[in-house]
């Protein structure tokens, strides 16, 4: 059909919209990647960071504290988003209370990194510091859990919503608990969109610098335990950077770190993709 | 109680916070025969057989009086089995809603809830049941694919075969052929047809020629009142009541 | 009201079926009018006007088959469908009787003439007349309470074809008749009968009146 003039002017507006938003996102790949790239070998990825005052070296000790630090915040928030979301969803009414948890939520997911960290570095840095050792990845991952918990909550509750009514009545008149009809039912039909929402959490988790500069302490060394102050790589690579100008490192690092949020992105949804597919036979 | 009776029903009123949608209902639903349920839209007859599995405890601020007796108990008490009640009186929706899963796990999902693991048991309940659904011809060599990938008809059929795994008395069915088409509809009436041998069936239906074509009995709900009840050959050829006359000549309203 | 189109339709069944009857009516009366007058004429002009009624019969067939095909009618609308599909049957037989008669008029030419008198034959013919009439009148009406006097006015007519029947065969058994008078009364005796069977018929649009007003079969014996 034929576009009427009138209507190009705003097609034309939409389309360089559309066209400017995916110009940015390359745009920014490919300078990181360009001046990381180089840097990145086996060695870069293997090798201790340098020691004080020194630039360059490896970011083993990040990539690790990094991996600590998500891994503790997804523990936590995951089960309870998880949880959360399925007892809203399925066993409470839409009523005033469920209004404010979603509002909270919400609440929770706007407050700027740095007051988390700030609330994360009071309280469990400081508070529990007998529990959590102070300045550690656990402090640091129990703070960002913080930020996770949102996310996921309200992914993993809008997926819940979309399975349709007529399931759970199926199950249930089958004479399936409603434990049952979750599990078996609910649970894996909405499966893509609650995983979904722990892969935005863990993509905030992996990527948050502030809450983790309050909190994770930033020592250098190979963590032994949770117990041990960690820097990852996000704060890693702000520490080089203001601190010692080195600019390929954090470079290096921030190369890293894309590619790691772009491979879970894309294998996630890869193997999300399948999940759906084999749900709906195709 | 009359041994013909499998359920039968004693002023049965029901009310949507203040909406009353069932006014004062009683009637006995005979057993191993069709009984149909028609009237407009909003009639109740929805409703009406939601409380017969009491599905309706789903549903925010419902408040239900009178007496369901089935198997001599009410089935409204508070002290029902309502996971083992829903068992002996299952239901099929308006549109087919398979789980995403195989066609077998579907079947197999009943008696897998109930308990049931063995492989071999499984196995010939899936292969019954299909069967009596009249489904098995067409599915024997793709138990493993998806439900979803069946047309519309086939997946009703295996909601009702995946109902028939559970060894039900009562099969509560609304409007269960509504979204097919007339050759998967007629399908799922010879079935009806079979399936009266075992099964008391009662069918709320939009379609008065299909509960003329299936029904030994029907009853005609309007506003939430049950207006008429008889066998379908005197309600279609001579109703008693001025409004079932009106309704079933189509000069409603 | 709903299923404007629809209820027109069987309207206009309705009227068709009464403008069938009427059309049967006037040839039953004018049929009855030659037959009294001797009018050869008159007869020939009901057989060739049968065809108006056959031609009736038909139309109301399809008429009737396109609704059950096509409207699926129920109740009461099933049960005037059903009446008038078999009661145009009886109109089609009445018409046909009429016409028999008709032809015994032609063909005889002639005033009848009968050894025995004819107040019983005349008291016949005008109770068939009124029978076929009213049948008419219980269709258009929905009048049952005419419908149900049927019976009995059958049951005169019958015991007064009988009679004249008897009487009859009472003057071949006499030998009062000549040759002649033997095939005047073969034709007197057909006509008799055809008027008998008319009057069936009519009972037979009653019953269907009725059931077509109140839904009960019970008139099956």
């Amino acid at each position: 059909m034929p576009v009427k003039r009138r209507e190009m002017v705003p097609l034309a507006l939409l389309w360089a919209s559309g066209i400017a938003t995916l110009f940015i996102l390359i745009v920014i790949l490919a300078f990181i990647l360009a001046n990381g790239l180089p840097l990145v070998n086996w060695n870069f990825l293997t090798a201790e960071p340098s020691v004080w005052g020194q630039t360059g070296g490896g970011i083993y000790s990040t990539i690790v504290a990094t991996l600590a630090v998500t891994g503790v915040s997804l523990a936590v928030a995951g089960p309870i988003s998880v949880g959360g979301a399925i007892y809203l969803n399925e066993y409470t009414k839409e009523n005033f209370l469920r209004r404010i948890i979603r509002q909270a939520a919400e609440i929770l997911a706007g407050i700027p990194s740095i007051v988390v960290g700030l609330f994360g570095f009071l309280f469990f840095v400081i508070y529990l510091a007998p529990y959590t050792g102070g300045w550690s990845v656990l402090s640091g991952g129990l703070t960002l859990a913080f930020m996770v918990l949102p996310i996921s909550l309200r992914t993993s509750e809008e997926a819940l919503k979309t399975v349709p009514a007529e399931l759970r009545e199926g199950s249930l008149g089958l004479g399936a608990t409603k434990w049952q009809a979750i599990t078996t039912v609910v649970v894996p039909t909405a499966l893509p969109g609650i995983v979904t929402g722990l892969i935005l959490g863990l993509g905030r988790a992996i990527g948050e610098t502030a809450a983790i500069l309050l909190t994770a302490g930033g020592a250098l060394n190979l963590i032994n335990s949770l117990y041990d102050p960690g820097r990852p790589m996000t704060l890693h690579l702000y520490d080089v950077l203001t601190e010692y100008r080195d600019t390929s490192t954090a470079y290096g690092t921030a190369a890293v770190l894309i590619i790691a949020i772009l491979a879970i992105t894309f294998i996630t949804d890869w193997l999300m993709n399948r999940y759906t597919n084999k749900l709906k036979g195709l | 109680m009359d041994d013909n009776v499998e359920i039968s029903v004693k002023n049965l009123s029901l009310w949507f916070g203040k909406f009353q949608a069932l006014k004062n209902i009683s009637i006995a639903i005979p057993k191993n025969e069709v009984t149909a349920l028609i009237g407009p839209s909003g009639c109740g007859k929805s409703t009406f057989i939601k409380t017969l599995d009491r599905m309706n405890d789903l549903v925010d601020n419902v408040r239900i009086t009178g007496e369901v007796i089935y198997k001599g108990r009410n089935i409204l008490d508070d002290d029902t089995d309502v996971v083992q009640l829903r068992k002996e009186i299952g239901m099929v929706f308006q549109k087919p809603n398979p789980f995403p899963k195989s066609i077998y796990d579907n079947v197999a999902y009943g008696p897998r809830v109930h308990g049931i693991k063995d492989r071999k048991a499984l196995n010939d309940i899936v292969e019954g049941s299909l069967r009596k659904a009249a489904l098995w011809d067409e599915v024997s060599d793709r138990l493993n694919e998806s439900a979803l990938r069946l047309s519309g008809g086939q997946q009703q059929r295996l909601c009702i075969a995946r109902l028939l795994a559970v060894e039900p008395n009562v099969l509560l069915m609304d409007e269960p052929a509504s979204a097919l088409d007339p050759i998967a509809t007629s399908k799922i009436e010879d079935l009806l047809y079979e399936l009266k041998r075992e099964y008391t069936i009662i069918i709320v239906t939009h379609n008065m020629q299909q509960a003329a074509r299936v029904a030994t009995h029907t009853a005609f709900f309007l506003l939430g009142e049950l207006i008429e009840y008889a066998s379908t050959i005197d309600l279609f050829e001579r109703p008693r009541d001025k409004r079932t006359e009106d309704y079933v000549t189509g000069k409603f309203g | 009201m709903a299923r404007v189109r629809y209820v027109r339709k069987l309207k206009e069944l309705r009227q068709n079926v009464i403008k069938m009857g009427n059309a049967t009516l006037k040839s039953v009366e004018e049929g009855l009018e030659a037959l009294e007058a001797s009018d050869a004429a008159l007869a020939e002009r009901v057989i060739k006007n049968d065809d108006v009624i056959d031609k009736c019969d038909r139309k109301i067939e399809s008429q009737c088959m396109m609704l059950l095909a096509l409207e699926q009618p129920m109740a009461k609308d099933l049960r005037v469908i059903a009446t008038s599909l078999k009661m145009i049957t009886d109109l089609e037989r009445i018409g046909d009787f009429t016409v028999d008669i008709a032809e015994e008029i032609v063909s005889m030419g002639k005033p009848i003439r009968t050894p025995v008198p004819l107040s019983k034959f005349n008291e016949l013919v005008s109770e068939v007349k009124s029978m076929v009439a009213d049948s008419i009148e219980t269709y258009a009406q929905g009048n049952i309470e005419m419908a149900r006097t049927f019976e009995s006015r059958d049951d005169k007519i019958d015991s007064l074809y009988k009679e004249i029947v008897s009487d009859m065969v009472g003057t071949f058994v006499e030998g009062q008749c000549s040759t002649e008078s033997v095939a005047d009364i073969a034709s007197f005796l057909y006509i008799t009968r055809y008027l008998e069977r008319i009057a069936d018929h009519a009972v037979n649009i009653g019953n269907r009146v009725c059931y077509m007003e109140e839904g009960e079969r019970n008139y099956l014996k």
